[in-house]
C-alpha cells in the first residue's frame, strides 16, 4: 500500500517568540511559549495535540507536554540533521498524519543560542542548555577541534573555497544575498536588524571570519523559539486560518555525512538529493516559486542551494541573486522575514513560519502579492539538508 | 589572558579507531586505514571497508605526502587556546594514497594554496594524540 503524501498534511497553526541577543527565559520555557502560540493561532487546544517534534538535544516531547498538559502523547520523534531538522520534520509530521498514527503534530524549535553560549558572571538564571552533542561529534573532536576548528564557519569554508574558486564568487556576489535579507528585515517589527542599514561597503568592511567568510555573511546567534502546527488537509478546512499545504518534501544527507574533507564530490550537498524528489511529489518546478525561503547560515550556502534546489545550473547562483531577482519586487523574492542573517536564527523554523504567512498572505509589508507556491531549505551539521514545498490551499 | 599564562588548546581523549590512528600515526608517521581484501584506503577510519564493506582493515603507512585539495584561514576560533594563534591556517590534503586529511599549516597564510605539494609532520602531544600538521615540500 502506498500512501499519498502529496497535500494530505496542512500548517494550521503558527508561533514565535521574539528574536533577542541576550535573555534569561531558558529554552524550555521559549520553546512552550513558542507552542501555546501555535497551538492557539491553529484554533485548537493543547490537549488536541497528539504528536510532538522537536529537532534533538534541546527540549524532549516529554517536557512540553507535561508543562501544556498533554495527558496522552501518541507520536514523539526528534530529527537529528541540526538546522535541516525542523523542515525535515515536517516530512515525519505529515507521515504520521497520514497513516492515522498522530492527528495534530507539534513541530518546534527553540534555542539560547546567544545566552548559553556566553559566560555571565554572577547571573545565576542565565540558560544554560547548550543541546547534545553533535551527530559527527566522533570526527569532529578527533580531526577537526585539536586544530582550533570548531564552528560552523570553518567547517563549510572547506567546500566554499573549492566553490568560489570553481565559479569565480566574488565577495560582491554573496553580499547580494546578505543584502536582501537586511532590505527584509527593514519590514519586520521582529527582526533584530530592522532598522540597521547595511551598504555594500559596510559589507565589504566587515572583518574576516573564515576565508571566504566575513562576518556579514554569517548568521546571528539568537535567543528565541518558533513552533508549528500540522495536521490533516481535510481538517484545516475547518480551522480558522487558510491553510497552507504540504505539498511535498524530502531530506538528504551528504556522503559521509560525518565528515566534509572526504566526500566524492566536496560540492555535492544534502539538498543535492533532496530538491529534486520534493518537487517530484510536489508536481511543481522549482521555478515555479512565488517565494523562496532558503536556509541561510552563511551567505555563499544559499548560492549553493539556490542551485541545488534547481533555480539555476551550477554557477549561476552569482547571477540569480543579482539585480534585485531575490529583492521584493524580483521574481524569486528570499528571505522574506530577514531570514538568519537579519532576523533571527531559530534553525530554519523561522523560514517555514515566514512562508506559511505569505501563502496565507499575512506577511504585512513583506507580501509577495498572490503568492501561492513557497519553497523551504533546511541545512545543518555539515551539510545535511532538506526541502519543502509549500502550497496554498484553494 | 594575563602576562605570561598560557590557555591550553582542546586536546581530544582519544577513543576506538581513532586512537588507534593517533597511536600508529605518532608511531610510525601518517598511518591510514588500509583493506586487507580489496587493497582500498580510507580516512577518516571506519569499521568497514567504503570499498567492499569488508572488515579486514588494519593501519598501513602512508607516504606523508599529498597536496592541498582546500583551506581556510580563521580569524576566529571558539577555542580560546587558539585565540593568540589567530589568524591561522588550516589544509585539506589529498594524501598521495588518495583519504584527505585535515592538518595545521606551518608557513605564512598568505602562501596556502589550492594544488601546493605537502609533507605532513605530527606534533606529539600526547600518547595518544599528535597533531597533524602540514608544511610546503
Amino acid at each position: 500500500m502506498t500512501i499519498e503524501l502529496s497535500g494530505s498534511s496542512a500548517i494550521v497553526g503558527l508561533g514565535e517568540t521574539d528574536y533577542l541577543r541576550g535573555t534569561d527565559q531558558g529554552v524550555l520555557e521559549l520553546v512552550l511559549d513558542a507552542s501555546m502560540a501555535a497551538i492557539t493561532d491553529a484554533g485548537l487546544h493543547p490537549e488536541d495535540i497528539d504528536g510532538i517534534i522537536p529537532p534533538g538535544g534541546y527540549v524532549t516531547s516529554e517536557e512540553i507536554a507535561a508543562n501544556l498538559v498533554i495527558p496522552d502523547l501518541r507520536y514523539s520523534a526528534s530529527v537529528q540533521m541540526g538546522g535541516a531538522s525542523p523542515t525535515a520534520a515536517l516530512q515525519s509530521a505529515t507521515m504520521a498524519i497520514a497513516t492515522g498514527v498522530a492527528t495534530n503534530v507539534l513541530v518546534t524549535f527553540g534555542w539560547n543560542g546567544y545566552s548559553a553560549f556566553r559566560r555571565q558572571k554572577g547571573n545565576e538564571h542565565q540558560p544554560r542548555r547548550r543541546g547534545q552533542e553533535t551527530p559527527f561529534i566522533d570526527i569532529s573532536r578527533h580531526y577537526y577541534a585539536p586544530l582550533g576548528v570548531r564552528a560552523a564557519a570553518q567547517w563549510y569554508s572547506f567546500y566554499l573555497r573549492r566553490y568560489v574558486d570553481l565559479y569565480d564568487v566574488q565577495p560582491e556576489d554573496a553580499a547580494n544575498v546578505a543584502l536582501a535579507c537586511r532590505r527584509h528585515a527593514h519590514l519586520n517589527d521582529k527582526a533584530q536588524m530592522g532598522g540597521r542599514e547595511m551598504t555594500l561597503e559596510d559589507y565589504l568592511a566587515s572583518p574576516p571570519i573564515a576565508d571566504p567568510l566575513r562576518k556579514f555573511d554569517c548568521c546571528l546567534e539568537t535567543d528565541c523559539a518558533n513552533a508549528v502546527v500540522l495536521t490533516s488537509a481535510e481538517r484545516a478546512r475547518d480551522l480558522p486560518h487558510q491553510p497552507v499545504l504540504w505539498l511535498g518534501g524530502a531530506e538528504g544527507h551528504p556522503f559521509p555525512a560525518d565528515d566534509i574533507t572526504n566526500r566524492l564530490d566536496i560540492l555535492k550537498l544534502g539538498i543535492d538529493t533532496a530538491a529534486p524528489r520534493a518537487f517530484s511529489m510536489a508536481g511543481v518546478s522549482p521555478r515555479d516559486m512565488d517565494v523562496l525561503e532558503i536556509y541561510d547560515c552563511f551567505t555563499y550556502v544559499v548560492m549553493m542551494q539556490l542551485e541545488a534546489l534547481g533555480m539555476c545550473e551550477p554557477g549561476g547562483a552569482k547571477e540569480f541573486v543579482a539585480d534585485g531577482n531575490i529583492e521584493l519586487g524580483g521574481r524569486y523574492p528570499l528571505n522574506t522575514h530577514g531570514g538568519l542573517l537579519s532576523q533571527g536564527h531559530c534553525w530554519g523554523l523561522n523560514h517555514i513560519v515566514e512562508a506559511t504567512r505569505q501563502l496565507r498572505h499575512e506577511a504585512g509589508p513583506a507580501q509577495v502579492p498572490g503568492a501561492e507556491l513557497a519553497a523551504v531549505t533546511g541545512y545543518g551539521d555539515l551539510g545535511d539538508g532538506s526541502v519543502a514545498v509549500l502550497g496554498r490551499d484553494r | 589572558m594575563t602576562d605570561g599564562a598560557t590557555v591550553r588548546r582542546y586536546v581530544p581523549r582519544t577513543t576506538g579507531l581513532h586512537r588507534d590512528f593517533y597511536l600508529h600515526t605518532l608511531a610510525g608517521g601518517l598511518h591510514l586505514q588500509a583493506c586487507e581484501d580489496c587493497g582500498e584506503r580510507q580516512h577518516p577510519p571506519r569499521y568497514y571497508c567504503r570499498a567492499c564493506r569488508s572488515k579486514a582493515l588494519s593501519f598501513k603507512a602512508a607516504t606523508g605526502t599529498g597536496t592541498i585539495y582546500s583551506f581556510t584561514v580563521s580569524h576566529f576560533t571558539h577555542d580560546p587556546g587558539w585565540a593568540a594563534a589567530a589568524p591561522f591556517g588550516t589544509v585539506v590534503v589529498e594524501t598521495d594514497e588518495g583519504p584527505r586529511i585535515v592538518a595545521s599549516w606551518l608557513g605564512a597564510n598568505d602562501d596556502i594554496r589550492i594544488g601546493t605539494r605537502v609533507r605532513i609532520v605530527i606534533e606529539p602531544v600526547n600518547e595518544a594524540f599528535g597533531m597533524l600538521q602540514a608544511e610546503a615540500l
